[in-house]
This record gives C-alpha cells, sequence and structure tokens, in this order.
C-alpha cells in the first residue's frame, strides 16, 4: 500500500468520523489533526481503533499524542505496514 | 451499570457527555470530582503527556453538560469496592499520567477503582463498530499484456492455471487472481497464503472470514471481497457478439422490462453480468441463465470506464457500501486507488 492509498484509506475513515464535508474537502497531509480536522482527544478514540483496525496494525508503540498533522499519522503507518 | 440523572454521592462513578463519548470520573462531593484527564491548564491538549489523574469541581467536570451517575447490577454491587476504598483509590492515583487512549482512558480508571480492573466499553464498543463494518470493495484491472513471472497461492489455485492451455485465457484468470489476493489482503488484512482458500462443494471459492468472486473478460479483470457472500461479474459493454436474439432466450418479462431504457448492447451486459454475479454469489452446480433471476435489490450494476467501458454487477450484501478500486498493472498490484462508478 503506497501513500496516497494510505491517505485515501485515512480520509475513507475520516468520512466516517469528521462530520463537516467541508474539512473533509480540504483535508490533506498537512492537515493539523486538531486545529484542522477538529478531533478532540475523545475523538480520537475512534480515529485510533479505526487505524488499527483497517489497516491491521497496531499502535502499541505510540500514542496518538505524538502525531500532530495527517502525514505523520501517513509515516506511522506506512513504516507499520512495511515491518 | 445503568446510568441515572441522581444525584451523586460518595463513591460513585459519574460521566458527562463531551462530544461523541463520555467522559469519566470519581465523585467525591461537589468540589472534588477525581477524572482522568486533561490538567486544567492544558484543557485542548491532544498531548498525552497533558492528561492527568486530577480533580475539579462540578462544573469544571461538566462544562455545561448533564450528570450522569452508575447504577451497578446486582453482580456490578458484588464486585465493586466500598465507596471510601473507591475514592481512595482515586485519589491515590493523583498526578499519575500514562495515558493511553485505547488501554488506559477516564474510563479505564473509574473502573480500575470501582472493580479493581480497568476496562472501556467504549473502546470495546468502538472496536466493534469498526470490526463489524460491512465491507464490499470490487478491484478492477485492465490486462496487462505481459504478465511477472510467479506463482499464486494456494497451489490448488496454482494447479488449474497450470492445468489452462489456453495461453490467453490462462493469462486472464492468472491476473484475475493476483488481483484478487491484492484485493484480500487490502479490504480485510489477509494474506491468501495464510487463510484456507479452497473450493466448496459447489466449485466455489471460499475461505473462513472471507468471501471473494472474480471475473474476467476481453481487456480487463475484477476480484470482489466481502465478509459476506459475493459474486461479481464483469463483461465489456460493446460486446459484437451480444445479439437481440439471446435477450429473447435467457430473458423473463420482469428482465426485459428491467433493460428496456438501456441500448440493446449495454442492457444484455447488464442482464448478463446480474444474471452471473447472482449464480456466483449463490453457488451451484451449473450456470442456467434462463433460470437465474437478474431482478432484485441484491444485485448492483455499475459502469466502469478503464480502458473502454465496462459493465459490472456485484451480488451480495450491504450494497450501499460498495467500493471500487482500480488497480494498477502487473508491477504495481499494490496500487490501489478508489475510483468511481455510476450505477445502471
Amino acid at each position: 500500500m503506497n501513500r496516497q492509498e494510505i491517505f485515501e484509506k485515512l480520509k475513507e475513515i475520516a468520512e466516517l468520523t469528521v462530520q463537516d464535508p467541508a474539512v473533509l474537502a480540504n483535508m490533506n497531509e498537512d492537515s493539523d489533526l486538531s486545529t484542522d480536522l477538529g478531533l478532540s482527544s475523545v475523538g480520537m478514540l475512534y480515529i485510533v481503533i479505526a487505524i488499527e483496525e483497517m489497516f491491521y496494525i497496531r499502535m502499541d508503540d505510540v500514542s496518538f499524542g505524538d502525531f500532530r498533522t495527517v502525514r505523520d499519522v501517513v509515516d506511522y503507518i506506512e513504516k507499520k505496514i512495511a515491518e | 451499570m445503568k446510568w441515572k440523572l441522581t444525584e451523586p454521592r460518595f463513591g460513585d462513578i459519574v460521566r458527562v457527555l463531551a462530544g461523541q463519548f463520555y467522559h469519566y470520573g470519581i465523585y467525591a462531593s461537589d468540589d472534588e470530582i477525581i477524572q482522568f484527564g486533561p490538567t486544567p491548564d492544558a484543557e485542548h491538549s491532544l498531548l498525552d503527556a497533558d492528561i492527568r489523574v486530577c480533580t475539579s469541581d462540578v462544573n469544571g467536570f461538566l462544562k455545561g453538560g448533564f450528570l450522569e451517575v452508575a447504577s451497578f447490577s446486582f453482580t456490578e454491587r458484588l464486585k465493586a469496592a466500598k465507596p471510601e476504598e473507591i475514592v481512595a483509590r482515586a485519589r491515590k492515583e493523583l498526578g499519575t499520567g500514562g495515558y493511553d487512549i485505547l488501554k488506559n482512558n477516564c474510563e479505564h480508571f473509574v473502573n480500575g477503582c470501582a472493580f479493581g480492573t480497568k476496562s472501556s466499553e467504549q473502546v470495546d464498543s468502538v472496536r466493534a463498530f469498526w470490526q463489524n463494518l460491512p465491507v464490499l470493495d470490487v478491484y478492477v484491472a485492465v490486462q496487462p499484456e505481459t504478465l511477472a513471472e510467479g506463482k499464486v497461492e494456494p497451489p490448488a489455485r496454482q494447479k488449474e492455471l497450470d492445468e489452462t492451455h489456453n495461453d490467453a485465457l490462462k493469462a486472464q484468470r492468472t491476473f484475475a487472481w493476483r488481483v484478487l489476493c491484492t484485493g484480500i489482503k487490502r479490504s480485510l488484512g489477509l494474506d491468501v497464503s495464510r487463510i484456507d482458500l479452497r473450493r466448496d462443494a459447489h466449485n466455489k471459492w471460499i475461505a473462513n472470514g472471507c468471501a471473494v468472486s472474480i471475473s474476467h473478460c476481453k481487456g480487463a479483470v475484477c476480484a470482489a471481497v466481502s465478509k459476506r457472500p459475493v459474486g461479481v461479474d464483469m463483461e465489456p459493454k460493446d460486446d459484437p457478439r451480444y445479439r437481440e436474439a439471446l435477450i429473447e432466450r435467457i430473458a423473463s418479462d420482469a428482465e426485459k422490462q428491467m433493460i428496456a431504457p438501456l441500448s440493446m448492447q449495454e442492457g444484455l451486459a447488464k442482464l448478463w453480468t446480474r444474471k452471473e454475479a447472482a449464480f456466483k454469489r449463490a453457488g451451484g452446480e451449473r450456470f442456467l441463465p434462463e433460470q437465474t433471476d437478474a431482478t432484485g435489490d441484491a444485485i448492483r450494476t455499475i459502469r466502469i470506464r478503464l480502458d473502454h467501458d465496462y459493465i459490472v454487477s456485484v451480488a451480495g450484501e450491504n450494497l450501499g457500501n460498495l467500493r471500487v478500486y482500480e488497480v494498477g498493472g502487473t508491477d504495481e498490484l499494490h496500487a490501489a486507488r478508489r475510483t468511481d462508478f455510476e450505477t445502471l
């Protein structure tokens, strides 16, 4: 799975968790998880579990607070899938 | 555990709806709710390091929401510590960090204080939501002129391919299978070499937790992946072999009505692929098109633009969740991008 696919799959997850269509339309790798996507600390629960379940990885060596942007998440998933 | 809008008592587990999820705490008094959350000076932080066991008053905890109080079931009452012990455990943790949204969140914290075991129904239910999300993905690809060397899994499928002596057909079948393996991996996270993919009594490929179907035609292949029985069929939109007479031979009156608004070729492609998809989904000894119903809501027909227009029918559940991905050529089987389609 390449970066573009990872990003698109993340966007599919976001479609189910981020309500505002304008936010989704503008989502890119530079989007800030908190200020751009508006993810609250509690709302991260959906995203973290979704990533584990949809990418078939376990995020046991990282905390979601370590990620600031979508790019950080894509980087992590890309690395984890390659392992 | 049930939740009531009653006055909290010393040692109660309390919660408040914060967005889509609940935030939990241990009630000691109106001035002391012990919670595992962002400290007051880092309320909007996403950093786990800013989340610690701390206290707040009722207003600080609720932030305008409604306080809900836990009411234990009989079994929970037997397992729960006494209110004094619950509060003592919570106070002992004040200042502690180590927040982990999956394994050590605010709900884990209060359950740990009350029952001695950390658990989170919210995490469990969210995980169940994602695990049970319907999957109905179709992968389409243009048949490359040459195929990369290499065998497919499982060996039983490779044996079938080895026994296919028509080179063009063998290439189609091989490529369709590779596309299928890409889809199984991408949509379900399963490695074909590690699942028991086999033919059932009706010659249909099956595996535990995974339902598949493949189709190939001149120029392109497709593969459907789901968790529930699925059938897929693909045909070029303008196949010169399509003849009006075929409609008379295989279509019921209802089916003729279904394809009436379409051109003869498109209508016939729709009719044929729906029949094949329905048959593949159900499984059976022999495909008898005139006896296979192409109408009904359990089949969806779409038009996809690749090198040419193709008609694809998918028979299965959750057709509203259908996603279509276009897979790259021989050497790019792992590159799949979501593609648009038009429902026919």
